[in-house]
């Protein structure tokens, strides 16, 4: 046979199926581009030198990390989606193969045109994706600086390493799509080839176990993410929690779907009335073909919905965040015990050196210790396996401190203390330590621990333990393991500097030098510092979180647009009929109308009410990076989902038009 | 009394540009009267279909009115056809037009659930119906799972429902092989029995000489017409062939 023959007849193909190979295509340039994106950020000699190891701002390199993870996510994401896609342009397909198969093709005539056709698909989508990509690199870059607070860097340049790597990916991916088109080619009868777009014309079946697990299922991911109340819970739930929804979901929209409107059709009253009885059946056969659809797209948004909003609230909350974990500009960890006015003495020479002012100093002598609560008995030692929610993170104050620092007149008599349990773990009014029993005269404030608390801990419950006098302190502090360097306690020093960056950390240098030179050892944290980190960690999550949320929302659009183009063929035939038995079009159209809208908010209230229950449980979650300000997140969630909507509509209202054109046609 | 009456009725169709234009009815007349079973017969293209879209007021003509029972179907408002339509006629088609997803029961009760009849209403005129039909025992299937003539007999059903003032047949024995034509025709000549009006196009003369008169069109005009009388279905048989021969010969004569 001539050999042009397969480009020619791969190239019609393409070109009369306009409808169902466009958003085929734009789904392929769309993932090659999210893809391009993220890879050729995450390794940008801009942000991080692989050669030199050398970070452009501090947390380049984890920013780095981030975005290559992201770049991960995102292809897999996209493989899941472009197979998706594939499955509605392979169910077209079938027929035009079919017809050739009739008119004498060989199987292997067909396959070769398939691997055209996927080949010049994958090729132009990767054309086009590059060539957006390479422009668009420089823009999202300096977008990206932007975002993450830094001056963006000058020059062009084309990221060859990203591209190689995109190149090679998408060749993956059309290969897998050209094994599976082949497979289902082969597997399939020459009459199904030509039948396979009629298909699926039996009622649905009844299945309420499954409909019934979905409900189990359902609710006890909402029970999850909804009692969750800890970070470490919220770790550990926050995946089985999610599994269970998703799960639930695929069974409730299949399985329950069918179930409640088989009900509803069973009570004749309802279901033999004019306005039930076409919705009624129809719905049950858009649900059967549909549900599954459905379903990717509730939990797709759902997804793009809280990860967007976790984004946007770990972005916009950075500064309220930050100031809470790093209360002053300058914090200092000192040892050894020095008295706080050898502290200021040194302070003040300081100061006074370098021509510079302070405020708002703060000054804590703490104790920091870790130790597994048994019971009411807290044992100093570390075990080999740690449970999280029985091994506090323990702080310890003397009285005296205690009321210096809250401008306060608390007593406690011989073995009293005060307690702040953050996770209330200590179920008695008691406390058992080296064979003394502390009675709990009442709950410490917790204020200062603002300053004193670990960041790094913050999966660990927190114990703030008052103790009347110095030699308590003490006998707590030296019977603990493991953490014998702040033995004598530490003291927290932190003020505040309205000067610039620079002189700022000239001077906590100087400070501390001055501090080791009198053998006093420290440790310096400059909230300059943690900002850039900050912003290069969680806007870098930003960043990849509104790149993933736009590639899901792209992908629901795309599934809601081959559903509605798949419908609509299906139910142009069933309307004709509908029409030469009585119904006026415009009744037609009205029932057309209730069902689809169903259908479309459907999935839609769903993923909103999914996310409105993930509320609890992410923002647990994000408390593990950051103080999470709920009304905050609530708000980023609530506007994400409004947009969200917004968007939705919009790409319906286009393909709704798309569908009434075939119906009507 | 003649239920039905098509007064020159002309239909053009043009195409898009308008200038080519081709004459599907140039001057059609003829009149039902009620308990009729009207047979109209003709070539492919003698307009046979587009004169029954017309009388079923899927279709409008060029020129010309159609009188149902003295109501001129061309006064009747788009909005009000399709109840209309429900309301005083009943079809069958050929390629039966029955919806995959309703079984035969939901299928047959569809034009009553369409003009609001109490659930109770539809259960008493669906049971005799459907057994004089001989479909009783299927009404719970779907049209997937019963024959070709199972199917044609769940449309009759369907159109005989609302007790219609005419059912129109577009060719009911198409699709349907030899056996099951016979059993339908004999259900159709039945029906017409009870005092039904019929009015079938067809291509079959063994579907047309169940009807009583049968309408010869060529042209785009009624060209001849046959009456049943006392004659056997044998004689009327011999008589549609002659009618046909004739027709196709291009004669004149009228008998």
């Amino acid at each position: 046979m001539n050999k042009h023959i397969y480009r020619r007849l791969a190239a019609t193909n393409l070109k009369k199926n306009f409808k169902i190979y466009l958003p085929y295509l734009l789904t392929v340039i769309g993932s090659i581009l999210f893809y391009y994106i993220l890879t050729s950020l995450g390794i940008n000699s801009f942000l991080y030198d692989i050669n030199s190891k050398k970070e452009t701002f501090y947390g380049a390199r984890t920013l780095c990390t981030i975005l290559k993870t992201g770049s991960t996510v995102s292809y897999l994401f996209a493989l899941i989606f472009l197979f998706y896609a594939n499955s509605f342009v392979l169910k077209h397909q079938k027929k035009q193969l079919g017809l050739y198969r009739v008119l004498g093709m060989e199987r292997r005539h067909l396959i070769r045109i398939i691997l055209l056709e996927t080949v010049s698909l994958f090729s132009i989508g990767l054309l086009v994706a590059l060539f957006f990509g390479i422009f668009l690199d420089k823009l999202v870059l300096v977008l990206l600086f932007q975002i993450l607070h830094q001056t963006a860097p000058e020059g062009f340049y084309i990221n060859t390493s990203a591209i190689s790597s995109t190149l090679l990916l998408t060749g993956l991916v059309a290969g897998l799509i050209v094994i599976r088109g082949v497979f289902s080619i082969l597997r399939t009868k020459d009459i199904d080839l030509l039948k396979s777009e009629k298909k699926g014309e039996r009622e649905p079946k009844n299945r309420f176990l499954l409909a019934i697990a979905g409900v189990i299922l359902l609710g006890i991911g909402y029970y999850y993410a909804l009692t969750s109340h800890s970070v470490n819970q919220a770790l550990t739930t926050f995946f089985p929690a999610a599994l269970c929804v998703i799960l639930g979901t695929y069974a409730l929209f299949t399985a329950g779907s069918i179930a409640i409107l088989k009900l509803l059709k069973k009570n004749k009253k309802y279901y033999y009335s004019t306005r039930h009885f076409i919705s009624l059946s129809g719905m049950l056969y858009r649900m059967k073909q549909n549900a599954v659809g459905l379903s990717n797209i509730c939990i797709l948004s759902a997804a793009a919905i809280v990860v967007i909003s976790a984004g946007v609230c770990l972005y916009s909350n950075g500064n309220r965040s930050i100031a809470q974990q790093f209360p002053r500009a300058v914090q200092y960890s000192i040892a050894n015990q020095p008295s706080q006015a050898t502290l200021e003495e040194i302070l003040e020479t300081t100061v006074t050196n370098h021509k510079l002012s302070y405020e708002d100093m703060v000054c804590i002598h703490y104790g920091n210790m870790l130790g597994e609560l048994k019971g009411n008995t807290l044992l100093p030692d570390i075990p080999l396996t740690i449970n999280l929610e029985s091994f506090p993170d323990i702080y310890l104050l003397t009285l005296e401190e205690y009321n210096r620092f809250n401008h306060s007149s608390e007593t406690l008599g011989e073995n009293e203390i005060l307690l702040y349990d953050s996770d209330d773990i200590l179920k008695e009014d008691t406390l058992i330590f080296k064979d003394t029993t502390y009675r709990v005269k009442d709950t410490a404030n917790k204020e200062c621990l603002s300053y004193i608390s670990n960041y790094s801990m913050s999966l660990f419950p927190k114990f703030l333990i008052v103790v009347p006098d110095t030699n308590t302190f003490d006998s707590f502090l030296k019977s603990s393991t493991g953490f014998a360097a702040f033995d004598g306690g530490i003291t927290y020093l932190g003020f505040d500097m309205n000067d610039s960056v620079k002189d700022v950390k000239a001077f906590a240098t100087a400070y501390s030098d001055a501090l080791t030179a009198q053998n006093i050892a420290n440790d310096i944290t400059l909230k300059s510092d943690e900002e850039d980190f900050f912003y290069a960690t969680y806007g870098g999550l930003f960043f990849v979180g509104i790149v993933l949320g736009a590639l899901f929302l792209v992908c629901t659009v795309m599934i809601i647009y081959y559903k509605q183009i798949s419908e609509g063929y299906e139910d142009r035939e069933r309307f004709l009929i509908m029409q030469k038995v009585g119904l006026s079009k415009k009744e037609i159209k009205q029932s057309i109308n209730s069902q689809v809208m169903l259908l479309f908010l459907l999935p839609l209230i769903a993923a909103i009410l999914h996310a409105a229950v993930a509320l609890n449980i992410v923002a647990d979650a994000l408390s593990l990076v950051m103080i999470v300000h709920m009304p905050t997140f609530i708000a980023s969630v609530a506007i994400v989902c409004v947009l969200f909507s917004v968007v939705y509509g919009i790409v319906y209202k286009i393909t709704s038009r798309e569908y009434y054109g075939i119906v009507n046609e | 009394m003649s239920i039905l009456e098509a007064v020159n009725v002309k239909k053009i169709y043009k195409n898009r540009i308008g200038s080519a234009q081709v004459e599907a009815l140039s001057n059609i007349n003829f009149s039902v009267e009620a308990g009729e079973f009207v047979a109209i017969m003709g070539e492919s293209g003698s307009g046979k279909t587009t004169l029954l879209n017309i009388l079923a007021a899927l279709d409008t003509p060029t020129s010309g009115e159609i009188y149902l029972e003295d109501k001129n179907f061309s006064n009747i408002k788009e909005k009000e056809r399709a109840a209309f339509r429900r309301n005083n006629l009943g079809f069958v088609f050929q390629d039966f037009n029955l919806l995959d997803t309703f079984t035969l029961e939901d299928n047959i009760l569809l034009p009553l659930v369409l003009s609001g009849t109490p659930y109770k209403t539809m259960q008493e005129k669906l049971q005799p119906l459907a057994a004089s039909l001989g479909i009783d025992s299927l009404l719970k299937k779907f049209p997937y799972e019963v024959s070709g003539g199972q199917k044609q007999r769940t449309a009759v059903a369907r159109a005989l429902i609302t007790n219609p003032k005419l059912l129109l047949a577009d060719e009911p024995t198409g699709a349907l092989d030899s056996k099951a034509s016979v059993k339908l025709l004999n259900q159709f000549e039945k029906i017409n029995q009870d005092g039904q009006t019929i009015v079938m196009v067809t291509h079959s003369v063994q579907a047309a000489c169940h009807a009583s008169r049968v309408l010869f069109i060529k042209d785009g005009i009624v060209f001849h017409q046959i009456y049943k009388g006392n004659s056997t279905k044998d004689e009327m048989f011999q008589k549609i062939n002659d009618a046909l021969t004739s027709m196709l010969s291009g004669g004149e004569d009228n008998e």
